[in-house]
């Protein structure tokens, strides 16, 4: 037994003689090692601090770190504050001052020497997804405090220029419509519109307005604000910038019983009917220097006259249903005469012709007559450089109108009367001057118009022969400073 | 002398004072595209300014390399944007046009 303890005693101490051999081994190893690690540390962090390169990126870092925290926090603001709100506005606001002088046939001149008026447009636009459009305007335009305009105004509701004539500081909706646009990467690409418009400030007007970019229709023939449906095509011919637009709309609602009424919403009134148009603008060709443009109107159930329906309340008779109108027109604008020369590149010319024709139903009349006639027009213009400024352009035009001349110009061209809808010789001159670049703006304008029938105003059912007491001319002088952003 | 007189009178000296410095338009960058590229590119004015992104547009103008940006949108427009007549005439319209309607411009067309 004794023998067998001491073997193991001897074999035990063996073997403890071995490990503790190995026991060193290792620690050497682990001391080796990690005196390595220590230099590699100190090597990288004398790398990290004392290299120049790594040391301004590591700054840099941290520095965007820094502020791409702050980016998100404030794009979680801008999110949370701009969710749900989908339209972008826009402003239009002018002040304009307008001095207004008119010859009367044998009476004496009327003049007010100063009208002062403010129009403010706000402009809407939204666009969920490509080619879903949608459009809006609202409107206030007034003269500087009160007026008793609304008191002599035989009309309401009248939606064709309800914006566009110097009222009260009523907003009023000038414009609201959505457009859909499908195959738009084709070369016939189709859009489809429905709301209200403003065919105001359209082809060519836009220079007499101060305003860059016209509207389609031509203005030579349309001035109004109107609720249509709308399909444009492009490049309906082939041809540079074509596009052709049907537009189908209503100007006046036959409906005068309001809805506490046993039959709200019509009119018991059965010889009154309402209007309704049909508008076919074209663009024929656009290159950009030359622009040619053409248009056809046809207006079903347009106002003349009944003589039965002469009352006190209603003293020429006036009344819609009394016939149809046709009207037509075609506008060339040559924007940019001779591109080797500065001043006529910066030069506009253009040159217009139009025609409308009345066709009175039985029993009616329209412009005094029983029978169609067809009144004539011839518009011009000339647009230059003003050799004074930079970038201030003076303009000439001038108009032309038979005597049975009578376009749907309703809406606002001058505060004197429609210069385009003048039956006679009309003379104008313009300066338009921006101040700081599209955004702020003035006009300087004159017009004389020269009438040698009525002034056709909105006496479309009146026959044009000008009468005691009827203006022979009007003047107008309009200074406007203008905003727009 | 009628008021209106005195008003256009004053009026003509108080604009003529206020003058306006040159700017670069971008509706006559606009006309510049349809009138000499819109046949050439192929695509209209919308479509080119939205090939690159304001920052885009603004870099290629402040580098000096806006015409060679340009070639890059419209290759067939490369004599157009090597002239002498686009580095003096155009540019700077055209820069203000392809900025207005650049992609992320968010500008919503009217029709």
């Amino acid at each position: 037994m004794k023998k067998i303890f001491l073997s193991l005693a001897v074999i035990s101490s063996l073997s403890v003689n071995a490990f503790s051999d190995e026991i060193s081994e290792l620690r050497d190893a682990i001391k080796l090692l990690t005196e390595k690690v220590n230099d590699l540390e100190k090597k990288q962090s004398q790398v990290q601090t004392t290299s120049p390169d790594v040391k301004v990126l590591t700054d840099k870092v941290n520095k965007l770190e820094k502020k791409q925290k702050r980016t998100t926090k404030t794009l979680a603001k801008v999110k949370k504050q701009t969710s749900n709100d989908n339209i972008k506005w826009d402003i239009d606001f002018r002040t304009a001052y307008n001095g207004l002088k008119y010859g009367i046939k044998n009476g004496n001149d009327v003049t007010n020497s100063s009208v002062f008026t403010n129009r403010l447009w706000l402009g809407m636009a939204s666009s969920p997804v490509d080619g879903l459009v949608f459009r809006g305007q609202i409107a206030a335009y007034s003269t500087w405090g009160g007026n008793n305009l609304s008191k002599n105004d035989p009309f309401q509701n009248v939606n064709w220029r309800e914006s566009s004539k110097a009222d009260d500081i009523t907003f009023k909706l000038r414009q609201a419509y959505f457009i859909y646009t499908f195959n738009k990467d084709s070369d016939h690409a189709i859009s489809i519109s429905a709301g209200r418009r403003s065919a105001s400030d359209g082809f060519l007007a836009n220079h007499r307005e101060g305003t860059k970019n016209p509207g389609s229709p031509l203005a030579h023939i349309t001035n109004m604000e109107v609720d249509a449906a709308m399909i444009k095509v492009d490049n309906l011919f082939g041809l540079e910038g074509s596009y052709v637009k049907f537009v189908a709309g209503r100007s006046y609602d036959n409906i005068n019983q309001p809805s506490y009424s046993g039959t709200p919403y019509t009119n018991l009134n059965t010889t009154d009917s309402s209007v309704n148009f049909f508008v076919m603008p074209v663009s024929v060709y656009n290159d950009g220097q030359y622009n040619l443009m053409a248009q056809y109107t046809y207006i079903d159930g347009f106002m003349g006259a009944n003589t039965n329906e002469i009352s006190a309340l209603n003293p020429a008779g006036a009344i819609t249903g009394a016939g149809n109108k046709h009207m037509g027109a075609i506008s060339l604008e040559i924007n940019g005469l001779n591109e080797d020369n500065d001043f006529l590149d910066d030069s506009i010319f253009f040159v217009s012709t139009a025609f409308t024709t009345s066709v009175p139903n039985s029993g009616y009349t329209m412009l005094g007559s029983s029978k169609s006639k067809t009144g004539y027009s011839f518009w011009t213009g000339f647009i230059m450089p003003d050799l004074m400024t930079d970038d201030g352009h003076i303009g000439f035009e001038y108009n032309y109108g038979s005597k049975y001349w009578a376009p749907m110009t309703w809406a606002e061209d001058t505060l004197s009367g429609s210069k385009i809808a003048t039956r006679g010789n009309a003379y104008e001159m313009y300066w338009n001057l921006p101040i700081i670049n599209k955004y702020f703006s003035a006009q300087l304008r004159y017009t004389y118009m020269d009438y040698k029938y009525k002034s056709n105003i909105e006496q479309f059912w009146a026959d044009p022969t000008l009468e005691n007491g009827d203006a022979t001319s009007a003047q107008e002088l309009r200074l406007f400073l203008r905003y727009t952003y | 002398m009628t008021t209106y007189k005195k008003v256009a009178l004053a009026a003509i000296i108080g604009l003529g004072l206020i003058g306006s410095a040159a700017n670069a338009d971008a509706d006559k960058g606009k006309r510049i595209y349809i009138k000499k590229l819109k046949s050439t590119c192929g695509y209209t004015g919308a479509v080119f300014a939205a090939k690159h992104t304001q920052d885009e547009w603004s870099e290629a103008k402040e580098d000096g390399k806006l015409g060679e940006v340009m070639t890059e949108a419209c290759p067939a427009g490369k004599d157009f944007f090597d002239s002498s007549k686009f580095k003096k005439k155009f540019s700077s319209h055209l820069y203000d046009f392809v900025n207005d309607f650049a992609s992320d411009s968010g500008n919503i067309p009217k029709c």
